[in-house]
């Protein structure tokens, strides 16, 4: 209920209440006008997006941010803050594709996420899709195929690419992420660390701009989650990462946002945010070790 | 459940695993058709087929404790089928329409007469009919009891024929080349695609039931009666069906995210291994 009644009214101005958020990222009014400079380095805008699930319950609300090509944003929040549900949008999944608009033109008006300069439409959808790479929080949802090399291949044959860019790129991609000659290996025959490995490399296969990790660390000991954050930190693509782990998103990001209730709650660097005790506290999170 | 539960030993070397799968995968239908269209009294023949089977098990160094162990799987059904066919009764054939013979259940028969009305035996409604069924009773399929057992026989070394010819291709066979084979072989790239989705998440979901059982029994105490054991367990399956749909939905989405259009394909890119 608590839930409802904070969507249901007014949002708060986050600078009011915290010092931190007088940055250039926590303004909802420059964020929804963007300069001239902007629109040529922002890779994703996200303007007054809200959304309520089919059964009427609110997920987002008026959230509005934008990340630049090659930065790395974290994405922190309590459990059912709407953190998935943003990553989801994001890739086009939410809402369904019916709901989108149909326009071939780039105009932007009343468009709520725009990536690359592609406002999400069911026309752009491929296209968005392929910029944006989603790494799914379990492993076992994004990992289809019997085989590693089929299931990083899925995406690259989807792009239509002839079998040997495709090849090449699986090689690549398994080679970036640590697993060389994994290709014919069963994919239920990899270990927890390996197969969000493998998962991975089928998103890098399509060359995204852009990565939306959800939750990538979670469930890895600590070999395999030092391992995934090195992985990570040294990809180029801009990433957006939904995370409970903050001492990992002050290794990887930053910039911070904090969501919840549907809403970004406060949005800027990460050593101020994630430092603030009262409003982690306020969100149900904690200071991270690295910050105390 | 282990990763390697249905197709154990298809990497190996052998020299039934460097055969191509074609012809791997053509034998097996051969076995398969040649079984299951053999008169059911040539014993001999079967015989040699699983005589044959067997030693393509053996020259794929497929243990034959482990062979016995998945035959056991399927013998409760393949027993259960041919013992309904060597138990039951054979029906007592139907008496030619008007006749005074008896029914199945050893009833006289009723016949109906032109006009409508329920008679039996009436002398003018039987002249009346028996020109339209004036052909023999056909011979039923059953014959004397000996014969039933031998079709009961025949049911199950068919029926182990054939799952034995099955296994030994998919242990012969990794099951990604299996499917690039079935392609080849013209099996509908939907059919292909739906094999592959049931091979990788018949491990997760049967996880996922592990998961929920080892769950049950840590606060069952042991406690639980026969009833309420069975009302968990249904309970468990309902929930996994749920969770199964749940996951069916995310996996979509996964799909969706790396560019599918919904349009079933299947391309097998091979890796060549140094």
């Amino acid at each position: 209920m608590e839930t409802s009644s904070a969507i249901g009214t007014q949002p708060p101005t986050p600078s009011t209440q915290y010092s931190v958020l007088s940055t250039p990222y926590s303004s909802d009014a420059d964020a929804a006008t963007p300069t001239k400079s902007d629109a040529t380095t922002t890779l994703l805008r996200v303007c007054n997006l809200s959304y309520r699930y089919p059964n009427g319950q609110p997920a987002l609300h008026d959230v509005t941010f934008d990340i630049p090509a090659g930065e790395s944003v974290g994405l922190v929040g309590p459990n059912g803050a709407g953190k998935t549900t943003l990553l989801l949008h994001l890739n086009g999944l939410l809402p369904d594709a019916a709901a989108l608009p149909s326009g071939e033109d780039s105009a932007t008006a009343g468009i709520a996420i725009t990536v690359g300069g592609l406002p999400m439409s069911r026309t752009h959808l491929p296209e968005i899709r392929r910029q944006v790479g989603l790494l799914f929080q379990d492993p076992d949802d994004q990992l289809f195929c019997p085989t590693v090399g089929e299931d990083v291949a899925f995406g690259p044959l989807n792009l239509g690419l002839s079998v040997d860019e495709v090849k090449r790129r699986v090689v690549e991609s398994l080679n970036a992420v640590g697993l060389a000659g994994y290709e014919d290996r069963g994919t239920q025959r990899l270990s927890f660390g390996e197969r969000r490995r493998a998962c991975l490399a089928g998103v890098l296969a399509c060359q995204p701009a852009l990565l939306a990790l959800d939750e990538p660390s979670s469930n890895l000991d600590p070999r395999s989650r030092r391992g995934f954050i090195d992985l990570v930190k040294s990809l180029p693509a801009a990433k957006l990462i939904a995370s409970h782990d903050l001492d990992m998103i002050v290794e990887l990001c930053p910039r911070v946002m904090v969501l919840d209730h549907g809403r970004i709650q406060a949005d800027g660097p990460t050593a101020s945010v994630l430092a603030n005790a009262r409003l982690m506290a306020e969100h149900g999170l904690e200071v991270p070790w690295r910050l105390r | 459940m282990s990763p390697d539960f249905f197709d154990r030993f298809s990497r190996g070397r052998t020299m039934c695993h460097r055969l191509p799968a074609t012809w791997k995968l053509g034998l097996t239908l051969a076995v398969i058709v040649i079984a299951v269209s053999l008169p059911f009294n040539l014993w001999p023949i079967h015989g040699c087929m699983l005589c044959l089977v067997f030693v393509a098990h053996s020259l794929a160094r497929i243990p034959v404790g482990y062979l016995v162990r998945r035959v056991a799987w399927l013998l409760p059904f393949v027993f259960g089928l041919a013992a309904s066919v060597a138990l039951s009764r054979p029906p007592v054939p139907l008496a030619p329409a008007g006749g005074e013979g008896l029914g199945v259940r050893g009833e006289q028969s009723p016949t109906v007469s032109p006009a409508g009305n329920t008679s039996r035996s009436n002398a003018s409604d039987k002249s009346n009919l028996r020109d339209d069924h004036a052909s023999p009773p056909t011979p039923l399929p059953h014959g004397g009891e000996g014969r039933r057992w031998s079709i009961a026989g025949a049911i199950i070394v068919r029926s182990a024929l054939a799952f034995l010819a099955a296994l030994w291709l998919v242990h012969v066979t990794p099951f990604d080349e299996l499917l690039a084979t079935l392609r080849r072989f013209g099996v509908p790239v939907l059919l292909v695609s739906l094999m592959s989705f049931l091979y990788r998440y018949s491990f997760v979901l049967l996880d996922e039931l592990d998961k929920m059982r080892t769950a049950r029994r840590a606060r069952s105490f042991g406690a639980a009666g026969w009833s309420s054991r069975w009302k968990t367990n249904g309970q468990l399956v309902g929930s996994l069906l749920i969770r199964a749909l749940d996951r069916g939905e995310r996996v979509h989405g996964a799909m969706c995210a790396r560019g599918w259009n919904g349009e079933a394909r299947y391309a097998r890119v091979r890796f060549d291994q140094e």
